[in-house]
């Protein structure tokens, strides 16, 4: 080695090679360290954070909710703690009693708390996302772990005859409101406005803890279990009494049987552990995988860029007696090297920007970093394991050089297609290719072979295709780069395939971090798609909750400024269960099993809606609109989207069944005491239309699913006549719900602008106390989406997004290798007449030759990705009842297109400055 | 010959500095070059001979002087200006050829016309590959020629605008015996039948016998100058040379 180490003095000519290999190494190592370190200290703080909110409690209990799919399956789904008017579920006198007299304990505290939801709108926008639930218990000053250290502003004053609420931090995951304001507690039955007056900084939630400490005139409103009702708690014991000898104790006494959750402090971490590791694994293995690919990518371009630079010099060696194994040797050791350095470079970088993030959220991660040294090694480990891998090829043509390549000059030759190479990648692509085909299995099986085996082996054909791929882009895409640049073809032709390692290793390097970044953005919009409220929906969305209106305030309400008259339509709306039998077949059609199986059934009036001013102008898919519109006032017919008749396999004509309560007026109250489901008949509807809409966050946000204790999902959305509606839900001695557009003045405003003044002044017209008007736009709904799931996949987003211009550094292996290799050639071309700007056209068309290359591979294998993820996306939803196809939002892939050319050009600015001021004499004296 | 001057070099002066000293490469040469001479330049090595052709033919700027070709002083040209003129009148031959390993023979030929954006006059590079006797080679890249025949396609590049002038450095320098004396021999004819100017820079007396004027270049400056020399001067050659060797600053 001692030896060898001459060789080295060689790469003082390579200084900017090695730069670039040390740092692609170096920000990879750097993402891993990142990903590494902010998972193990996020999971190292959970501990601290829920000791913080459970503060000395040994254990405590909180009643478990006796309702379970089987239970909906079976015909009971109306879930028994939520149905109006009902209690909420409360810990057996039995069990309290045996608690209370354990001698486990020192200290037993029994507690009543109350499920609320947190109404709280910023800004007066749309809420996206489920409200925050807290609980509210029935003593602020009964809870011994109240730190005051903790507190920000005050507790909530007693019998001041104001409403008056502390909050646990921990229960808005954004921005908290501002103490002073005031927000809605809803319960299943009533809303409270309440003014904030504190915020106790807790970092975490445990479950059935109070998280909303309220004072009595709330309490007074909020919470309905009686005095002697407990639903919490929370035991002080000996040291090594938890969860376990608790569970043990009742279990001893015959209360093992009871429905109660018992937790400590243990077990809530065990749980949090797994939650956040899961959050974290959905995008772990994307920034391993990219990071690993970049290093991959780069550190073979770069290595193999090396001995094409330095080919005569390893032919001389080897005529003067150097051996294959010791050449190979030393592009290892060179390889080794920069391994060595961007590792230790990129591990102390991530660390940097580890600690100082952490540093920055003291609250957040009162530890501080945690990534043990084992994990740091792990990482230098894998990063000269894939230093390793990416010098297989690169050895494998040090190996066969022979003395006699000395004077064959480095990107000289055209190399033809080794038709070999094409075959085999052709063969690895069938795979992928059949299972495209519309074959005989299941969409699970399907999913799994085409994302293990048909993806995998699509990449490595397309690889081995690469060769012939380029020399397809040299003559195809020759003629309009040429064009672009506005230079003779004849400058541009064969550049790119002069060296076909170096071209191909830059074409994969950009094609991998495009190719991500489209899969990504395919799969997000195929996703987001089918939540988009459809354009063809009414302006405006109004509900009036919880105690709805009546018919002549309905009336003003129609005639307040900005409603357009006359398309205002009452909607009459409600959730009833599907027939056993078609749950049955939708279940074997989606091959879920499904978690809801009801069916949103909506009262519209059929001219308003269908007719000729339809204000829902749907084109149908199914049936005919004009003929619908008319064949809907007949009773017993309705429309169906178009998810619900696929999922079920309906179509025009068809029939199904509902299972309507005999009595339209039951509550839970009126049920048996093992909480069998009410009498029930089954109504059939006929099938006269099949709508195409995008329905579910319409439905979503406007109040319409999830009351009256029902489930908030649905299988899927019917419209009825008023009539049909009647004898389905309840009937209406008050409306809640009403659907119109604006007029043209309102329209004219901005969405958001229109839809608060149009709440503003309906809220003043109706003036009920409790009541709340809530006008939703159409549009409102449409962007809270968007920013619901950008936030959704904006982790998984942002990662292509840097890929796309960190792999576009791979342009600057191609320039370097340029500015040496053809240093002379260049010279002469300048010599002989080719200005300056003829030049950089001449390196810029050859970058956009291997770019626009680059380009249709990563969209081929980009779609493909997709389409791979969009199918196991869609077998394994919960939104089992909305239909996720794939769409390709062109106007992102174009932007992302266009983005990575602009990224290659930056990167090219340099090298081509840099050569473009040498004088050709100079360069043709090069070597 | 004709007496018009095609090329004029007015005090030429070169000069690097390296370190504290400052060395004189080319110290005020003066010289002029009339229309189908055929000149060469020779010197002991380092005299200067290759920075003289380079800043004559417009790839190098000189520290001091102009040089004027067919009136156009390409000392004070902007560099895309003086790139255009080098392209369309003058034409290069370097010792290695130079030529572009991905274009064939007739494309390296026609490399100043591409670059122009200009189509070649009917037949004319058909006329250039048969003065050059490569048409059978036409279709060939450089890596599938011999070293001569590289060489007969770089004067074919050097020709092809019908430049005023041809430079040539050291252009037999990587030819075998047989080769220099075909190369020559193509060189003499072209400027006697075609009334090409060329100048030529070499260190070979059996290769400067072919021109009809030799400049001897020593220590920056020119000592001397042998017209119409023939093959029965290349001992006079040599002895100036060896003169120039021994008798520094001594004109010969």
């Amino acid at each position: 080695m001692k030896n060898l180490s001459w060789i080295f003095m060689t790469t003082r000519h390579s200084i900017w090679r090695r730069t670039l290999g040390i740092v692609s190494i170096a920000s990879s190592v750097c993402l891993l360290t990142w990903t590494a370190g902010i998972a193990l200290t996020t999971l190292h703080q959970l501990e601290p954070s829920v000791s913080k909110t459970t503060a000395e409690y040994s254990c405590w209990i909180i009643p478990k909710s006796e309702q379970s799919l089987e239970t909906i399956r079976s015909g009971g789904g109306i879930q028994k703690d939520k149905v109006k008017g009902a209690d909420p579920l409360v810990i057996s006198p039995a069990v309290v009693q045996a608690v209370k007299g354990s001698p486990l304990f020192s200290e037993v505290e029994t507690l009543r708390t109350e499920m609320v939801r947190v109404d709280y709108r910023e800004n007066g926008q749309v809420r996206f996302g489920p409200m925050p639930v807290g609980f509210v218990s029935d003593s602020v000053s009964r809870m011994r772990h109240y730190n005051e250290k903790d507190l920000r502003g005050r507790w909530p004053t007693e019998d001041t005859g104001q409403a008056e609420v502390a909050f646990d931090t921990a229960l808005f995951s954004g921005r908290c409101p501002a103490i002073g304001e005031t927000v809605a507690l809803l319960t299943d039955t009533d809303r409270v406005d309440v003014k904030i007056v504190g915020y106790l900084r807790r970092d975490t939630i445990v479950r059935g803890f109070p998280t909303v400490f309220a004072n009595s005139v709330v309490r007074g409103k909020v919470c309905r279990l009686s005095s002697k009702d407990v639903n919490l708690i929370l035991c002080v014991g000996k040291e090594g009494v938890g969860r376990q000898e608790l569970l043990q104790e009742l279990k001893g006494k015959g209360l093992g049987g009871e429905l109660i959750q018992v937790d400590d402090q243990a077990s809530i971490v065990e749980g949090k552990r797994e939650s956040t590791w899961l959050q974290f694994a959905s995008t772990i293995p994307m920034k391993v995988g990219i990071a690993l690919a970049f290093m991959l990518c780069m550190v073979f371009t770069n290595i193999y860029t090396g001995i094409q630079r330095r080919r005569q010099v390893f032919a001389r060696l080897r005529g003067i007696g150097m051996s294959r194994l010791q050449l190979t040797a030393t592009i290892i050791f060179d390889a080794m090297k920069m391994g060595t350095y961007g590792a230790v470079i990129g591990a102390a970088a991530g660390y940097l920007m580890l600690w100082v993030f952490v540093r920055t959220s003291p609250e957040i991660f009162p530890l501080g970093v945690y990534l043990p040294f084992m994990w740091t090694l792990i990482i230098l480990g894998v990063t000269l394991l894939t230093t390793l891998l990416a010098l297989i090829w690169p050895c494998i043509k040090v190996f066969k050089m022979r003395p006699k390549d000395f004077h064959e000059t480095a990107g000289t030759v055209d190399h033809s297609v080794s038709w070999k190479a094409v075959i085999f990648g052709f063969i690895l692509i069938l795979p992928a290719l059949i299972l495209a085909l519309p074959l005989r299995m299941t969409p699970d099986t399907r999913c799994m072979l085409i994302g293990w085996v048909g993806v995998p082996l699509l990449i490595i054909g397309l690889l081995f295709c690469s060769s012939l791929w380029l020399k397809i882009v040299d003559t195809a895409m020759l003629p309009l780069v040429a064009w672009l640049v506005r230079l003779d073809p004849r400058l541009l032709r064969h550049q790119i395939t002069r060296d076909m390692g170096r071209s191909i290793g830059v074409m994969v390097t950009i094609a991998v971090g495009l190719g991500l970044y489209v899969t990504i953005e395919i799969w997000g919009a195929s996703m987001l798609k089918p939540f988009m409220p459809s354009e063809s929906l009414p302006d405006i969305a109004l509900y009036a909750l919880p105690y709805g209106v009546d018919a002549a305030t309905w009336e003003r309400i129609k005639r307040t400024e900005g409603v357009l008259q006359e398309s205002f339509m009452p909607v009459l709306t409600d959730q009833l269960l599907l027939s056993k039998e078609l749950t049955a077949k939708l279940e074997s059609n989606v091959n879920v099993n499904l978690r809801q199986n009801n069916l949103l059934v909506v009262g519209v009036d059929p001219k308003l809606a269908f007719g000729e001013k339809a204000i829902l102008p749907f084109d149908l898919v199914g049936g005919d609109l004009g003929k619908a519109s008319v064949e809907l006032q007949e009773p017993w017919t309705c429309i169906i989207v178009e998810s619900f008749a696929r999922h079920a396999g309906l179509s025009v004509g068809d029939t199904f069944g509902l299972r309507v309560p005999d009595d339209l007026n039951a509550t839970n109250s009126d049920y048996t005491e093992s909480g069998s489901p009410p009498p029930e008949h089954i109504e059939h509807l006929k099938v006269i239309g099949v709508m195409d809409m995008n329905w579910h966050m319409w439905t979503s946000r406007n109040g319409i699913r999830g009351r009256n204790g029902k489930a908030d999902k649905t299988v899927g959305m019917v419209f009825v006549s008023y009539d049909t509606a009647r004898k389905l839900v309840s009937p209406p001695d008050r409306l809640y719900y009403a659907w119109f557009n604006m007029t043209p003045e309102y329209r004219a405003m901005f969405y958001n602008d229109a839809a608060r003044k149009l709440e503003a002044d309906l809220n003043k017209l109706v003036a009920v106390p409790g009541m709340e008007i809530v006008a939703r736009h159409r549009d409102q709904i449409v962007e809270g989406t968007i920013i619901r799931a950008r936030g959704m996949i904006g982790a998984i987003s942002s990662v292509p997004f840097w890929s796309l211009a960190v792999f576009s550094l791979s342009i600057l292996n191609l320039l370097i290798a340029i500015v040496y290799e053809r240093k002379k050639e260049l010279g002469v071309m300048r010599a002989v007449g080719m200005t300056r700007g003829q030049f950089v056209r001449q390196l810029g068309g050859e970058i956009m030759l291997i770019w626009g290359a680059a380009v249709v591979l990563s969209l081929v294998c980009g779609i493909a990705a997709a389409w791979t993820f969009t199918g196991w996306t869609r077998a394994l939803t919960p939104f089992s009842a909305i239909s996720i196809e794939m769409t390709v939002p062109w106007l992102r892939v174009l932007g992302s297109i266009l983005f990575s050319l602009a990224a290659c050009c930056l990167m090219a600015v340099g090298p081509i400055a840099w050569i473009t001021k040498e004088k050709p004499c100079t360069m043709i004296k090069a070597e | 010959m004709t007496g018009q001057v095609i090329l004029k070099a007015d005090r030429i002066s070169m000069t690097y500095n390296h370190g504290a000293s400052v060395i004189r490469v080319l110290d005020e040469i003066s010289l002029e070059l009339k229309k189908g001479e055929f000149t060469t330049i020779m010197g002991p090595s380092g005299s200067g001979k290759s920075t003289l052709l380079h800043i004559l033919s417009g790839l190098q700027s000189p520290s001091g002087g102009n040089v004027l070709i067919s009136g156009n002083c390409i000392t004070s040209m902007p560099d895309s200006t003086l790139t255009e003129f080098r392209r369309r009148h003058i034409g290069l031959v370097f010792q290695d050829f130079n030529l572009i390993p991905m274009l064939s023979a007739e494309e390296n030929i026609m490399l100043p016309l591409i670059l122009d954006g200009k189509r070649p006059a009917a037949g004319e590079v058909d006329h250039i590959l048969k003065l050059l006797e490569i048409e059978h080679r036409r279709c060939h890249r450089p890596g599938e020629l011999s070293g001569g025949e590289c060489q007969r396609v770089a004067i074919g590049r050097a020709l092809v605008t019908n430049p005023a002038i041809i430079f040539a450095d050291e252009p037999t320098g990587n030819l075998d015996s047989r080769s220099s004396n075909n190369f020559c021999e193509l060189l003499r004819r072209l400027n006697e039948t075609e009334g090409r100017t060329i100048l030529m820079v070499t260190h070979s007396p059996a290769v400067a016998a072919w021109s009809n004027r030799i400049l001897f270049l020593k220590d920056g400056k020119i000592r001397g100058e042998l017209n119409s020399p023939t093959g029965a001067s290349t001992d006079e050659i040599v002895e100036r040379l060896y003169g120039l060797l021994l008798k520094p600053g001594v004109r010969v």
